[in-house]
């Protein structure tokens, strides 16, 4: 009986151990951006500009390696492959432009699309390559790259589009279920051009939308057209409605993409790099690989997001 | 008909989640088991103030959601307090541990009163002080009652680390939420009911091991300190389940 | 540039303006934590029954349902629900989905409790019966069973207790609820601090005295049934 006590401490140890292990484990993704910035207070006073007395979120990156990206696992802008590889549009043209900035590892954060901007400001990634669309309500949250795509809005729908879907109006007159994704623009858009609340289903998973549209539970999904496409080539049942752009309050509404940002150091230096590789054909190579055209792709290059933030 | 069995490429990613499910349980229980064993005897203080606090940490933990407590710390936390980048396990061992500690201290609340009366008195008859009395003549006795519900806790706790896949790790129920979108959308390798089959079987193969384990100590425990629990606890799993007492 | 830093740290008028919103979230957990709960009491009683049987060809793929539904998360019996079952034909609503998915978690619990209150049945009832020749049904409703049920209400109260925590998860399969409405809400205001914590603190206000009258309930019926 004697060992009881020593072993019941050893025991103890052993236990905190694995909390601290556990903890340190959890930490280990991206040095330097944990919560040892020094800038922070309670407050939430800047805690983006790159310091004089620090080197700055760029360049800690640049020392570690290694960089976390938000994505929101939506195919083909930004997902992890079946081996868990993180690849996609935004994905792979940010690696090519961190490269460019001495940053070779990159990680993948994967989060539901709403997470994505709330993710970034509460720094569980660097930054986001989601492909996500540049306005100007996500433009007083974070700050934006210039865009490296333009896209169209389109409808997922069961063959033979049963309804007549074609644009938000005919949601509307049909009477159909809408599935709209959290935090996405097409949440707004649905809203906006007036279709009703009972027929708006929202989803915080991008995929969970289209399982839904397979099993018959919404009628359609709205989605950009290059997701929608995807996603119909892949699953039957399913068909695509030809791309369109959204006419809210008499504004065209054009979906240019681009990568999210805290820091304004950090994210000039990308810009720039990201300008390079537009110009010599780097971001058109890349993008149009996953199914965009072309002439989208240049499009967003004459775009600055500045225009785009600009309500 | 359908692959029961999947590639081995997703077996490999699953493993991948699996281990991290292992590190939130780990960092969980340890936390848990602190807390358990400083409010389970904080409840029993003399001290009106030490036995009024750690009720109030019981009732309250044992009422919050692990799932809300989980988003408030991943979404609330860092921006009220401005911590920024902090850990998504830390978040998850925290709100998992918590919920834990609270469970735990009414195990071993009982436990604690389940020890005769005599043996404290004896030990206050032989001068030792509160903590020789607790760590050398209570607690081991209080250990062989405390472990059969310990045990069904502990397993309660590992199905809770399946919320942190809600929060951004990338634990066994993540992976395979994230598998389901290659396997469906790209590599068309898998079906959806194959997948979540495999996870659940594999979450069950934890929960054996994990029962296991502690039919094991609670063996061990009864041969070193010549206790048996009462009938009622070593009738394996006991009948409130959800790790609650009465 | 960046105005997300200069944001303040709590703003009341957000607070006004979804608490409505985010209240009713907390009603459809309510909702459907009660109708799990009812099926869950229901289910509990054929498995414990099913669990029970004299033949072991009936008796062995209960225990098997039980152990498996108790040893895995709810989570992904959510998903597999909500997900999977459509793969093999079976469609259901979200909200259908989180209810069947709470009442079959909690019915396998609820069967060992049930199992435990036949149990503790004396002997002398079943023999009693026998020999006054009641049949199986009768000695089941007349005499088994309210001697049993009476054991195993705390235990539902405290199933109860934990269904109301465990209901928030219906916000992965799209059922809005509290949790689900404040992340809805808080993507599109990006107030996240405000909408997060009233969800928690309405959570708190009806999980807290729920578990607490559970309580009391248990300590005033729990002595007379023995």
């Amino acid at each position: 009986m004697r060992p009881t006590h020593r072993s019941r401490l050893a025991w103890l140890l052993a236990l905190l151990a694995l909390v601290v292990a556990a903890c340190g484990g959890g930490d280990d993704t991206a040095d330097g951006t944990d919560t040892t910035e020094g800038t922070d207070t309670t407050e939430g006073s800047a805690d983006t500009t790159a310091g004089p007395a620090d080197e700055g979120l760029l360049g800690q990156l640049q020392d570690s390696g290694t960089v976390r990206i938000g994505i929101a696992n939506e195919v083909p802008y930004g997902y992890e492959d079946e081996a868990g590889n993180v690849t996609g549009e935004a994905p792979e043209v940010a690696k090519a432009v961190l490269a460019n900035l001495g940053i070779e590892d990159v990680d993948a954060v994967v989060v539901d699309f709403g997470t994505l901007i709330p993710g970034l400001q509460a720094g569980q990634f660097d930054m986001i390559a989601a492909g996500m669309f540049i306005t100007p309500e996500r433009a007083e949250q974070i700050i934006f790259s210039d865009p490296d795509y333009c896209v169209s809005n389109a409808f997922a729908v069961a063959d033979g589009n049963p309804l007549g879907v074609s644009d938000f109006q005919s949601i509307i007159d049909s009477g159909a279920t809408l599935a709209v994704l959290s935090g996405a623009v097409d949440e707004g858009y649905a809203v906006d051009s007036g279709v009703p609340e009972d027929q708006i289903e929202r989803f915080s998973d991008v995929n969970a939308q289209y399982d839904a549209l397979a099993a018959g539970r919404v009628d359609a999904v709205s989605g950009t057209a290059l997701t929608v496409n995807t996603q119909a080539d892949a699953r039957e049942g399913i068909e695509a409605t030809p791309g369109f752009f959204p006419v809210i309050d008499g504004v065209e509404q054009v979906g240019c993409g681009g990568f999210g940002f805290l820091d304004q150091a950090f994210r000039d230096a990308f810009n720039a790099e990201l300008k390079n590789l537009q110009a010599d054909g780097t971001v058109e190579e890349i993008v149009t690989g996953f199914g965009f055209a072309a002439a989208d792709v240049e499009k967003a290059a004459a775009l600055t997001a500045e225009e785009l933030s600009t309500p | 008909m359908p692959d029961l069995i999947l590639s081995g490429s997703n077996y490999a990613r699953l493993m991948e989640g699996l281990v991290v499910t292992l590190q939130v349980l780990a960092g969980s229980v340890a936390l848990g088991t602190l807390l358990s064993l400083f409010f389970g005897i904080g409840r029993l203080s003399n001290r009106a103030w030490v036995r009024r606090g750690s009720s109030v940490y019981v009732e309250f933990a044992r009422g919050a959601s692990a799932i809300i407590l989980l988003f408030w710390m991943f979404f609330a936390l860092p921006i009220l307090f401005g911590i920024r980048g902090w850990s998504p396990m830390t978040a998850g061992i925290l709100a998992l541990g918590l919920n834990m500690g609270a469970y735990g201290a009414e195990i071993v609340r009982g436990a604690v009163l389940s020890v005769p009366k005599g043996q404290t008195e004896a030990s206050i008859a032989l001068n030792l002080t509160n903590t020789q009395r607790l760590r050398h003549v209570v607690l081991p006795q209080a250990v062989p009652v405390i472990l059969p519900p310990y045990g069904n806790l502990m397993i309660e706790v590992m199905k809770g680390t399946s919320l942190v896949s809600l929060i951004t790790l990338s634990d066994l129920a993540f992976e395979v939420q994230k598998l389901r979108v290659n396997a469906v959308v790209i590599a068309e390798s898998a079906t959806t009911p194959m997948l979540y089959l495999n996870v659940l079987a594999i979450y069950f193969v934890l929960a054996f091991v994990i029962d296991r384990l502690f039919k094991v100590a609670e063996h061990r425990v009864a041969a070193r300190f010549g206790v048996k629990p009462p009938r009622a606890a070593r009738a394996g799993r006991p009948t409130t389940g959800v790790g609650i007492t009465g | 540039m960046n105005q997300v830093t200069d944001r303040p740290v709590w703003n009341w008028d957000v607070v006004w303006e979804h608490l409505p919103a985010i209240w009713d979230g907390m009603v459809v957990i309510i909702q459907a934590t009660l109708a799990g709960i009812t099926m869950a009491m229901i289910l509990g009683l054929f498995l414990a029954l099913g669990r029970r049987s004299e033949r072991r060809w009936l008796s062995w793929p209960f225990a098997a349902f039980i152990d498996f539904i108790r040893s895995t998360p709810l989570l992904i019996q959510l998903f597999f629900v909500f997900f999977a079952l459509p793969d093999m034909g079976i469609v259901l609503g979200a909200r259908t989905s989180l209810i069947l998915g709470l009442g079959v978690h909690y019915a396998a619990y609820a069967s060992e409790a049930y199992r435990a209150g036949i149990n503790a049945v004396e002997k002398g009832q079943w023999e009693a019966a026998t020999a006054l020749n009641l049949s199986t049904g009768t000695t089941w409703q007349k005499v088994i069973l309210p001697q049993a049920i009476p054991k195993v209400i705390p235990a539902l109260g405290n199933f109860l207790v934990a269904m109301i925590k465990d209901a928030p998860l219906g916000q992965s399969i799209g059922v809005a609820g509290v949790l689900f409405v404040a992340r809805s809400i808080g993507s599109q205001t990006f107030q996240y601090v405000e909408t997060m914590t009233i969800a928690g603190v309405l959570f708190l206000a009806v999980s807290v005295p729920a578990a607490l009258f559970v309580q009391f309930l248990e300590r005033k019926y729990g002595y007379e049934a023995a």
